[in-house]
């Protein structure tokens, strides 16, 4: 199949996926209803529903999966690590310590303020983590920057744990649910400040596409071939960090989209990052908003967590695509 | 043959130190590859060969001394032009993900292409060509991990032809292979230079198929020239001894690429 | 989750719904008998002597202790016991497990945990190494509060001040309940925590104070005591009221006129702007405290709350209608649920 086939099928899939997740809730809607309600018509209480709930929330796991997707892809390419996800340079635990902070300095009620601290963190953590690996010399070594990433994130983690002790129990409780991630807690306008950001990110890891195969081969190599590997690896580490952490600051920590979509991605139809890009983004856009529905209506009216069936569904997903492609 | 003297990739005079090393890695050593010719890099371990390939790719800038392409300093090359002229073929490389043989030796097409371009049918020529060359054709949807060491390293040779270089440099692309895998890519390498003008430059171990199939040698020994000139000249019984400090025997014998001198170890 | 664990057996406020789930009421009904009575976690408690030197770790039963008399026989305290009697006492947790050692220097003759995970969890276990057999209890519903406030009478020999302490509770739920008399009982949503939205389920001590003060949980039909539930569900159940537990809000008489002070915090939260009762201001805030803990003050909660959305004795709060009777109700069959 060519680039341009798979990608038109994997739309589909995502405007599919976007459908299934508008017509199945835990308030159910028949399908002539929903016709009725996205044309205009409808009962004001289902108008609400759709409209108000379901659809902001659709958007936001679109973006949100497909950011996560396309940044993990990234970061793998840049640290050619197959371990690595888009948390792992430590942009989560920056933006976890924005968020908590706000939380436990009881700024959270003002408007944004723990997405506003959320992305604050994220960005210091970016260049407190860039700034450390280059200290160690003029060159970006992404093994130092894997390693202050690593050690930045377990730094956060304690800089939590300490707010935490210091936070009374409904900022603890609203931190830890703010960590775990949700795709519930932005509306519309959250959901199109974060499209927005995202637009010019994508825009230049898409021109980054084909350095990143050359780098698949080593940077020495990568040099011998004619690629700016200095300006590739800071230009994709900052865009994808900056990716992570405006995502991050709107639907909190949501785990697994990054590492193993690029992952599947990869096993299905190969590692030429001018399809794996573009198709991480639609394929975890895709995953996330399947993931969500089935979260939210499997024990309805109650929810689960968006992560537990991320985890649950994408896991053994994953094991079959690898024990497949091993064969 | 003022085209192919301006295709030529020298080095001159350069030395080049570590940082941190008390000793240059390569201390006032001239070497050239011209094209047409096999010029072979030789050398106990340790005596600087892959730093002067290095050298002589670009990829480490001399503490005094010049390499470079054409009459031009390296470090005057934009790297997407320089690329599209030399290709290098490093030690060893990691490839951390699944990709095919055929999306490994595209990559050699980077240069030609930029970040933006589509591959066209140039490209594409190029390409299959290249694969067609080594011998990697009939592998191109196979995955590069599941290949065997010479498979691998004819797909990387591949892969700089792709760039369509008039300079090739390969750094010991022979080491750890079998003997038949050996001889198919010194056969190729040698072909490359006498059949397409290309100026191929090989770090090697094998003195005896450097001796067989190159054109001109560099002894090296301790980041310093020890000899240098046709396989006549260098691979002589006292040049070869003393640089290895190993006696050995030097007798020469005949191939169907004529008469080259052997080294056998006492 | 770590962090999770550390909280749950602090305080029977907030922090333990995070611990909800995690067990289930009631593994081992304590009871008395003759020589002694035995907790949730199935330790046995001699009745003699009589403890004088008691740690709580559970805020509700802090509160019990205290309201039965004993304030001077306890000899530590967390964070969130703000009774003036017990200012002094030094704190030995917050949101944080307490230190083992620090708890057994004290060397308490009756440690009162909430019984994590069903048995305490390792620091339950530790406790008991150390030689505490420390006493769990799992205090969810008012029928709990009971037990476990006639066992501490028994085991700190004032059996009639904790009968005259459950006596009270009643009495006072009692009264809330005649304080609304002829009006229909209004639908509520408790919002234990507004993102994600999270609920109380049926059976807990606070349908009790629901049903005392004239309202019904929304939610009654779901499983857990804290359930996670969905926005769309709140939209399309609407509630006549959406019930705020603040903390540190203290039960204000709200004046006639006045705007809930979460009233506008609700209405800027996405989604919740979205559900009904929020959009027409009928927001109650409670105070946390209060009505997060199975304690003497269950009373006071129901009283409130009945006044709050019923309007009795004082005018209804932010100029709302009277009750929900003068609304149009949907038929009262449970809401939709599943697909």
């Amino acid at each position: 199949m060519s680039t341009i086939r798979i990608l038109c099928l994997l739309l589909l899939l995502m405007a599919g996926a976007a459908l299934v997740g508008l017509s199945v809730g835990s308030v159910p809607v028949a399908p002539g209803e929903l016709l009725d309600v996205l044309l205009g018509g409808g009962e004001d209480r289902t108008r609400l529903v759709i409209l108000e709930i379901r659809l902001p929330r659709i958007a936001l796991g679109l973006l949100a999966g497909g950011a996560l997707g396309t940044a993990g892809a990234v970061f793998q390419a840049l640290l050619r690590n197959p371990l690595a996800d888009p948390y792992i340079l430590g942009v989560s635990g920056g933006a976890a310590v924005g968020s908590v902070t706000v939380t436990v300095l009881g700024l959270g009620a003002l408007w944004g303020g723990v997405t506003a601290g959320a992305l604050v963190g994220a960005v210091v953590a970016i260049v407190l983590v860039l700034r450390v690996a280059l200290a160690a010399g003029p060159r970006l070594d992404t093994r130092i920057l894997l390693l202050a990433g690593v050690i930045a994130g377990a730094f956060f983690n304690a800089v939590i744990l300490l707010l935490l002790t210091a936070a009374d129990a409904e900022s603890f409780q609203s931190a830890i649910f703010w960590m775990m991630g949700s795709l519930g807690r932005a509306g519309p306008v959250e959901a199109g400040a974060l499209a927005l950001f995202l637009v010019p990110c994508l825009a230049v890891i898409a021109a980054l596409a084909r350095p990143f195969n050359v780098l698949m081969v080593g940077e020495e190599n990568a040099t011998y071939l004619g690629v700016p590997v200095e300006r590739v690896k800071q230009a994709g580490y900052l865009t994808a960090s900056l990716t992570v952490a405006a995502t991050v600051a709107v639907v909190g920590i949501i785990g697994f989209v990054g590492l193993i979509i690029p992952h599947g991605i990869r096993m299905i139809w190969g590692g030429d990052h001018r399809l794996l890009l573009p198709a991480s983004f639609l394929g975890g856009g895709t995953f996330l908003v399947l993931t969500d529905t089935v979260a939210r209506t499997v024990v309805a009216p109650q929810e689960l967590p968006t992560g537990v069936i991320t985890a649950l569904i994408g896991v053994p997903l994953f094991a079959v695509l690898l024990v497949r492609s091993a064969r | 043959m003022s085209s192919a003297a301006a295709a030529r990739l020298e080095g001159i005079d350069l030395v080049y130190r570590y940082p941190r090393a008390s000793v240059d890695a390569v201390g006032g050593v001239s070497v050239r590859a011209a094209p047409g010719e096999l010029s072979t890099i030789l050398g106990p371990n340790g005596s600087g060969k892959s730093t002067l390939c290095r050298l002589l790719a670009g990829g480490l800038r001399p503490a005094s001394g010049t390499a470079r392409f054409a009459g031009r300093p390296l470090e005057r090359w934009p790297r997407r032009d320089i690329a599209r002229e030399v290709a290098v073929v490093t030690q060893r490389e990691h490839v951390p993900f699944p990709i095919t043989v055929r999306s490994l030796v595209a990559i050699g097409r980077y240069p030609h292409l930029g970040p933006l371009r589509r591959e066209g049918a140039a490209d594409r020529e190029a390409i299959a060509a290249a694969m067609e060359r080594c011998g990697v054709a009939e592998l191109a949807e196979r995955g590069y991990q599941t290949l065997s060491g010479g498979e691998r390293q004819r797909a990387r040779i591949a892969r700089g032809l792709a760039q369509q270089p008039r300079a090739l440099v390969l750094d010991e692309p022979t080491a750890a292979l079998d003997m038949r895998y050996e001889m198919t890519i010194f056969r190729l390498l040698r072909g490359l230079a006498h059949r397409d003008g290309v100026a191929v430059l090989l770090v090697t171990h094998n003195l005896n198929l450097a001796a067989r199939f190159g054109d001109r040698h560099l002894l090296l020994e301790g980041g310093r020239m020890a000899a240098e000139g046709d396989t006549a000249s260098v691979m002589t019984a006292d040049n070869v001894s003393r640089v290895y400090d190993w006696p050995v025997g030097v007798a020469t014998r005949p191939f169907e690429e004529g008469e080259a001198p052997q080294v056998v170890p006492e | 989750m770590r962090v999770r664990r550390f909280c749950a057996g602090l305080t029977c406020g907030l922090p333990a719904i995070l611990a909800a789930g995690c067990f289930s009421s009631d593994p081992d009904p304590g009871h008395a008998s003759a020589d002694g009575v035995v907790d949730d976690v199935g330790h046995v408690h001699a009745l003699h002597p009589p403890r004088t030197r008691i740690i709580s770790l559970i805020p509700a039963a802090t509160e019990t202790l205290v309201e039965m008399g004993a304030a001077d026989r306890l000899i530590a305290r967390t964070r969130y016991d703000e009774q003036a009697e017990l200012e002094a006492l030094p704190i030995l947790s917050g949101v944080l497990e307490p230190s083992v050692e620090a708890v057994a220097h004290l060397e308490p003759d009756l440690l009162i945990m909430w019984p994590t995970g069903g048995d305490g969890g390792p620091i339950g276990q530790r406790f008991v190494q150390v030689g505490l057999q420390w006493y769990g209890a799992a205090i969810n519903t008012l029928a709990d509060f009971e037990r476990h406030a006639a066992n501490f009478g028994e085991l700190l020999g004032i059996a009639h001040a904790a009968d005259s302490v459950i006596a009270a509770v009643r009495r006072d739920l009692a009264s809330a309940g005649q304080s609304w008399p002829g009006l229909v009982a209004a639908e509520i949503v408790y919002v234990v925590q507004a993102e994600p939205p999270m609920t109380v389920g049926p059976g807990t001590f606070l349908d009790s104070i629901f049903l005392a003060a004239g309202a019904v949980n929304s939610f009654r039909d779901v499983e857990g005591n804290w359930p996670s539930i969905s926005m769309e569900q709140i939209i399309w159940r609407d509630p006549d009221f959406v019930v705020v537990p603040v903390e540190g809000y203290g039960t204000p008489r709200m004046a006639p006129g006045a705007r809930d002070p979460s009233a506008d915090r609700m209405a800027d939260l996405f989604g919740w702007g979205k559900v009904p009762a929020v959009a027409a201001g009928r927001v109650v805030s409670v105070d946390a405290s209060l009505f997060g803990r199975p304690g003497p003050r269950m009373g006071e909660a129901a009283r409130y709350l009945a006044q709050r959305i019923h309007g009795v004795g004082e005018r209804a709060p932010g100029g709302a209608r009277p009750g929900p009777g003068a609304r149009e109700r949907r038929p009262s069959s449970p809401p939709a649920s599943g697909r």
